[in-house]
């Protein structure tokens, strides 16, 4: 099966990470970035941090938390998800953690000051929307991906995030991947 | 008599892949989520990984 994508043009890489940068089509025109961003060790293996953001040519700034509504969702993850292989072929032995940047407690915080719906009162439903659409993401196409790639999941609790062998359909707040 | 002097902004014209590049450049050395590097590390200093 194969997805839609947005040609991403290939970026300088260094010993920190590495960076990708595509243009996303709709009623308007956004440069969408992506990192991956070299943060800690574990086991022998580089970790690095996957985020993906808006750039905004005019301000010179980064925003991971905007809601583009550009009307190409599906397209855009498509393309950030396309990034991985080519991330893999630079960092064969590295691990790569995504995280939702609507996972936070500010995040929850900030989307109940402007929430308009009325049964958002307890749960906010925005929260952990990106790591649920990563999470389905995996799941769905856990048999082909395992061939690949190990995949893990990060619960968080009081005492610290857990992480685990990756379980289809169960919803984590991190996930953590490396080739095999 | 003087005639006013209107500043114009200059447009030009530039591809995707002149942009992307531009862009590339501008941003090569710097760290473009910081804060969310700052939490990753937080979770990570805090990790347990259960039976693997």
């Amino acid at each position: 099966m194969t997805f839609p994508i947005y040609q991403i043009q290939p970026q300088s890489i260094s010993e920190t990470g590495i960076k990708y940068f595509f243009i996303s089509k709709g009623p308007n025109d956004v440069v969408k970035a992506v990192e991956y961003f070299y943060f800690a060790d574990y086991n022998g293996r580089k970790v690095y941090n996957l985020k993906f953001g808006d750039y905004n040519i005019a301000t010179d700034k980064i925003d991971d938390k905007n809601c583009t509504d550009n009307g190409d969702a599906y397209h855009v993850f498509n393309t950030v998800l396309s990034t991985v292989p080519e991330f893999f072929n630079s960092f064969a032995d590295a691990a790569v953690m995504v995280t939702g940047s609507d996972s936070s407690d500010e995040f929850e915080q900030g989307c109940g000051q402007t929430c308009r719906r009325k049964n958002c009162n307890s749960i906010c439903r925005k929260k952990h929307q990106r790591i649920r659409t990563y999470c389905s993401y995996v799941s769905r196409e856990y048999d082909s991906l395992l061939k690949e790639f190990e995949f893990y999941g990060g619960i968080q609790t009081r005492d610290g995030t857990v992480i685990e062998r990756f379980i289809k359909n169960k919803l984590y707040e991190s996930v953590l991947l490396i080739k095999k | 008599m003087k005639t006013k002097e209107k500043d114009v902004e200059q447009m030009v014209q530039i591809t995707e892949s002149g942009l992307l590049s531009l862009v590339a450049s501008k941003l090569k050395d710097r760290l473009l989520f910081p804060e969310k590097v700052e939490e990753a590390k937080k979770i990570f200093t805090k990790i347990k990984f259960s039976e693997l």
